[in-house]
């Protein structure tokens, strides 16, 4: 009965919708083919994957390499690290952007406005191998940053050495790179909203601050609640390149994190099936979060994915 | 002129430094790379602090570049893939956001669920190959833009500006007979400017700096985008430890500068968008 | 697109029946190969060891009347690539086709991913080349290889076709051991390194100039090493009147850092290598468990704290290692013969900064028991080479083909092209290259020389030495192989090791996790924030990671390899 029911209305829907279908398809299309059809190779995880045998040839393992992570003497190491590290990158790194724009939103020379925003959004094109020489060349002994810090008298400090400075230079290093390219969408919502609030809040007599808080903010709220969702729901998969570069030996202990780990385990040793294990824990927690996080959203927001 | 408060005034002057400050941490990494592609190999590995004016001076970096038989073609394909790539990817992205971000439609979250999936699960670089080979795409320069057409992020920022367009527009329209392609064309698209501004910004950025799936998917060297062509220049630098070829460090810094400076050019035709009270003369018109 | 796809499965099938038929004399035995357990494989190869006694025959140029061509899936070297798109535009490649009635289509991966991801994509696609270079680099090992009908045992068609190799084989038994694999095949057409001289060109090295100035020799024991570095440090050889010299810089690649000092006191630490064992005694022998290991990280706690090593080796990258030892702050590393001593001298400013830079290479520190060891040296199999795949038709051509590049002549072709046009000899018979070489436009020497030849490219087999020779700038380069070569290699872990799919898989996953553990924790010792006197802790933890099983696989391995090499 129910099913019935359900069927008639999607016909239904079909119908009166017919021409947002139609643009919906090619994207439909596009997930489709290059998405849902290759995702059979998810299965590696599950599997003694050898290239010669083929995905589909390959003899079942079961769950014989999530075992593996999870019993891997660095498990919680790697998941505390990569909580912390990712979840301090958000905490840190996704209101500056933000913080960017509506400084930039005060400004009142035009000129003034768009060369800092043409400047700051350039390191995002610097290479990361470039970008990271440049925060090495900057943190060692005899660099700058120590340069500064013995000036005031203080003592040098080996910034890629010590376990404890890893996170604040990860962090600080990437809002330094990321802060310009990432408020660029902010600026267009701020652009989108409408002018006659502003200046019926005028008319009210209402200070900037008083319309920074009231319609800035609000104005741009669902955008910002949007990107954070997204960027939770990635907090278990942050890349390993930037990891890679800066961290050694030394600072495994706060930045060894779950990618890295695959990266050195999965990438040079060749274990896809271990790699893509991994892979896919990260994935189902990951989404775990970003349904939690909508869901939140939702209730006290209103705005949400789905 | 509006008064302001001592408050106001000390903010504003700030606000000032403190953009100075941050445009002065930005600027420095690109003028470092701008002075270190000008540099003299041997004298810039021995330089260390800041480094002000090129260390010594050679153009040996851009010289190795430009002598590579495949940078001009790789220029043209990249520049074709920009222009393309983003004429697609913007299409197929506002039209799917437009029914996406429709109440009325009735499945919108099923398909904004199925998308998103994509964003957490994927089937790795194997299976994409062969779809793309069984495609025909394998060798074409097409495989460096379709299998790459949509990015869900993208994708969610759009649907998430069209959602802010106040209905009563929309309705209007309706009222007027227009179908859902004439509101979305003819209504929403011009209202989000400034979201496609940084949409096309995006979408160009990515493919200006793809070069992966092209290592991958492509095999005739002069179908080559531009980035792959500078990594392997960047790759067979880095190779010391096989010859005794005399690294030239400032081909590192030459490549950046090679590669990005066409693209930063974009942003600031595209900053125009951004200004505000685009939505005045359509509330009002 | 379906249309080639159907003529390729033609082409499968009809080469299929074509290996058969080629193969049919080997084919019981390789299929023996493949079926024997673990305990008869020291009986099958120890009895394939000697090379069939009938001998291939002698054949001659050209190797076919008729043209025909072959695919070749092999990596286009970056010296190459500045002045030429595919090695077909190779002169000597040109060269070679004129003379042997071979056309080689080359499928050149792009060198900005790994070749071994353009391999595996390769493989899974099911469409090989007729020929396939790099195969070591597949994810797969050369036996699942031939298992599973990606590529061709290569042991009888070598025994029919294979002149020249198998009379290298036969004067080299140690490499035609090291060419086969677990299961007693030959998977490719290996690459080798004949020469002695081609298996060293990499050591310590020292900045001479600083001890003759400080009127010190080379040191050749620990307790020397430690005066040098120590005069390093306080006697102010870069004389700006600072104490800024930094004796011993290390980078935070592993292989250049100061896990290599363990070679001082005869052990191997280096986890990259062999995965830090060594054979003492007999017996494969992991780091922590070496007796000279605890010598080994006190000695280098001591240096560490008084400022003899780099104290940011850990965070040193590449670039700034250079750095310091082209600013006069490094007085001694470890570094390769090219990219390292020949890079760097050629980089020095000489100009404006006084010095009379100079790097020479050291030679291993003799240890108590009065021998020195050397554990990074190369093997005669550098595992390279290129393998048949099933898809070729023409496997008699194409392992001649191959096969020639091994005879007398055709390792000189490969290195040095045309007599008469891309080189000459001399009056000692000593090829050289002439002036389309020498004084190529635009071209360093090593990129010309890779335009008009294969010198120190693919797909050439014998690393020549009168290649080498040609391209060495500074006769300090060519000290290495007198600094290095005396020094034992008996502790050394054979390159060679040969496990089967299971123990392969399982050394790589125990050793992932021990890895990470034993350098982080070696580093700890070293700069101190570990005591010395957790010793045993760390041997436990790594027994509870699953050390002991680790090493028993890499210890029957080696046992095997023993008993075959007696």
């Amino acid at each position: 009965m129910r099913k019935k029911n359900i069927g008639r209305r999607i016909l239904r829907d079909f119908v009166f919708n017919k021409y947002n279908y139609l643009l919906l398809a090619p994207a439909l299309i596009y997930y489709i083919v290059f998405h849902y059809v290759p995702m059979y190779g998810a299965q590696i995880a599950f599997r003694d994957y050898y290239v010669t045998k083929g995905i589909l040839g390959s003899d079942w393992a079961g769950l014989k390499y999530f075992e593996q992570f999870f019993t891997s003497y660095y498990f919680e190491r790697l998941i505390t690290n990569t909580v912390l590290l990712s979840g301090l990158n958000i905490l840190w790194g996704f209101p500056a952007p933000i913080l960017l724009a509506l400084l930039l939103n005060e400004v009142r020379s035009q000129l003034f406005k768009k060369s800092v925003q043409t400047i700051t959004y350039l390191p995002h094109f610097i290479s990361l191998v470039v970008a990271c020489g440049i925060i090495i060349d900057f943190t060692k002994q005899n660099g700058l940053i120590n340069d500064i810090i013995a000036f005031f008298g203080g003592e040098r400090i080996l910034f890629l050495q010590s376990p404890e400075w890893f996170r604040p230079v990860y962090i600080i290093s990437g809002i330094w790179q990321e802060i310009g390219w990432g408020s660029i969408i902010y600026l267009s919502a701020i652009a989108g909203i409408s002018q006659e609030l502003y200046e019926a809040a005028k008319i009210d007599g209402a200070s900037r601050w008083k319309e920074t808080l009231h319609i800035t903010i609000p104005g741009i709220m669902e955008t910002i609640i949007i990107l954070l969702i997204l960027r939770v729901g990635k907090l278990m998969s942050l890349g390993y390149e930037k990891v890679l570069l800066l961290y050694n030996e030394t600072t495994y202990k706060t930045a060894d994190i779950i990618s890295t780990y695959v990266y050195r385990r999965g990438i040079q040793n060749a274990e896809y099936s271990f790699a893509s294990a991994v892979d896919l824990f990260n994935s189902v927690i990951n989404m775990a979060l970003l349904l939690i996080v909508n869901a939140i959203s939702k209730r006290v927001q209103g705005s949400s994915l789905f | 002129m509006i008064k302001r408060t001592k408050g106001e005034k000390a903010f504003n002057v700030f606000n000032l430094i403190f953009l100075s400050l941050l445009s002065l941490c930005a600027l420095y990494p690109m003028y470092y790379v701008l002075m270190a592609s000008f540099s003299e190999s041997g004298k810039l590995m021995s330089q260390s602090g800041l480094l002000l004016y090129p260390a010594g001076f050679s153009l040996q970096g851009y010289k190795v570049i430009s002598d590579n038989a495949n940078i001009w073609t790789g220029y043209g394909n990249t520049l074709f893939i920009v222009v393309i790539g983003t004429l697609i990817s913007l299409a197929v992205t506002s039209m799917a956001a437009y029914p996406l971000s429709r109440k009325s439609f009735t499945l919108r979250n099923f398909f904004m669920l199925m998308i998103t999936f994509t964003m957490m699960f994927s089937g790795g670089l194997i299976p994409r190959f062969l779809v793309v080979k069984d495609a025909g795409l394998y060798d074409s320069i097409w495989s460096l833009i379709l299998p790459v057409a949509v990015n869900t992020t993208n994708l969610i920022i759009m649907r998430t500006a069209f959602a802010a367009v106040p209905d009563s527009l929309e309705e209007s329209a309706k009222i007027d007979g227009a179908n859902d392609l004439v509101t979305y064309a003819r209504i929403v698209l011009p209202l989000t400017k400034a979201t496609l501004a940084v949409l096309a910004l995006y979408y160009g950025v990515s493919y200006w700096n793809s070069w992966f799936t092209a290592s991958i998917y492509l095999r005739s060297r002069d179908k080559f985008p531009l980035q792959l062509i500078l990594r392997e220049i960047l790759i067979a630098n880095d190779n010391v430890n096989t010859d005794n070829e005399l690294m030239a460090e400032s081909i590192k810094y030459a490549a950046i500068i090679v590669s990005t400076v066409p693209i930063l050019c974009a942003y600031p035709f595209l900053q125009r968008y951004f200004v505000k009270g685009v939505m005045i003369g359509a509330v009002k018109g | 697109m379906k249309h080639t796809k159907r003529l390729l499965a033609l082409l499968v099938a009809f080469c299929l029946i074509m290996t058969s038929g080629a193969c049919s004399g080997g084919e019981n035995s390789s299929s023996q190969g493949s079926e024997s357990s673990k305990q008869e494989v020291s009986v099958s190869s120890s009895e394939e060891s000697t090379p069939a006694s009938q001998g291939p025959e002698a054949y001659s140029m050209p190797i076919c009347e008729e043209k025909i061509s072959l695919s070749l899936f092999s990596g286009l070297d970056s010296k190459a690539s500045v002045s030429i798109g595919t090695m077909e535009d190779n002169y000597t490649m040109q060269y070679y086709e004129s003379i042997s009635g071979i056309h080689i289509e080359f499928f050149h991966p792009s060198s900005a991913t790994s070749i071994g991801e353009a391999l595996n994509v390769m493989i899974s696609s099911g469409e090989y080349t007729d020929m396939i270079g790099s195969i070591m680099n597949a994810s797969d090992g050369p036996d699942t290889l031939i298992e599973n009908g990606v590529i061709l045992r290569l042991n009888e068609p070598i025994d029919q076709y294979g002149y020249y190799l198998g009379q290298i084989f036969e004067e080299y038994p140690e490499f035609y051991n090291q060419v086969l694999t677990y299961e007693g095949n030959i998977a490719l057409y290996p690459t080798s390194r004949l020469d002695p001289s081609t298996r060293y060109f990499e050591s310590f090295v020292i900045r001479q100039d600083w001890l003759d100035q400080l009127g010190l020799e080379k040191p050749t024991t620990v307790d020397e090493w430690y005066t040098v570095l120590k005069a390093f440090a306080t006697q102010d050889p870069n004389g700006n009147g600072q104490n800024d010299e930094l004796p011993f810089v290390g980078n935070s690649n592993e292989q250049m850092g100061v896990y290599r000092l363990g070679a001082l006191f005869g052990f191997n630490a280096c986890f990259y290598k062999e995965y830090a064992c060594s054979v003492l005694d007999g017996k494969i022998t992991f780091a922590s468990e070496a007796p000279q290991f605890e010598d080994y990280i006190t000695t280098m706690a001591r240096w560490y704290a008084e400022g003899l090593i780099d104290p940011e080796y850990a965070s040193t990258d590449a670039t700034s290692w250079q750095e310091k030892v082209l600013s006069d702050l490094g007085g001694c590393f470890y570094g390769k013969m090219n990219g390292g001593i020949g890079t760097l001298l050629g980089s020095y400013d000489y100009e404006n900064r006084d010095s009379d830079f100079n790097l020479e290479p050291l030679s291993y520190a003799v240890t108590d028991d009065g021998a020195s060891y050397d554990f990074y040296s190369q093997e005669i199999f550098d595992q390279g080479g290129i393998a048949v795949s099933t898809a070729c038709e023409h496997i008699k051509e194409a392992v001649q083909w191959l096969d020639y590049m091994y005879s007398d002549e055709g390792q000189i072709m490969c290195s040095f092209g045309e007599e008469g046009v891309t080189f000459a000899y001399d009056d000692q018979g000593v090829p050289h290259y002439t002036e389309m070489i020498t004084e190529a436009e635009n071209l360093s020497l090593v990129q010309a020389i890779a335009k008009y030849t294969m010198g120190g490219i693919a797909p050439r087999m014998v690393n020549d030495i009168y290649y080498w020779d040609a391209v060495m700038s500074y006769d300090q380069q060519r000290m290495v192989y007198d600094a290095v070569s005396p020094s034992s290699t008996e502790r050394k872990v054979p390159q060679s090791l040969k496990y089967s799919m299971e123990d392969q898989d399982r050394l790589t996953m125990l050793m992932g996790d021990i890895q990470t553990y034993y350098q982080e924790t070696l580093n700890a010792f070293i700069m101190g924030t570990k005591p010395i006197s957790e010793l045993q802790d760390f041997r436990d933890t790594l027994k509870s990671m699953g050390l002991e099983e680790a090493i028993g696989i890499m210890q029957a391995s080696y046992d095997s390899y023993i008993a075959n090499n007696a």
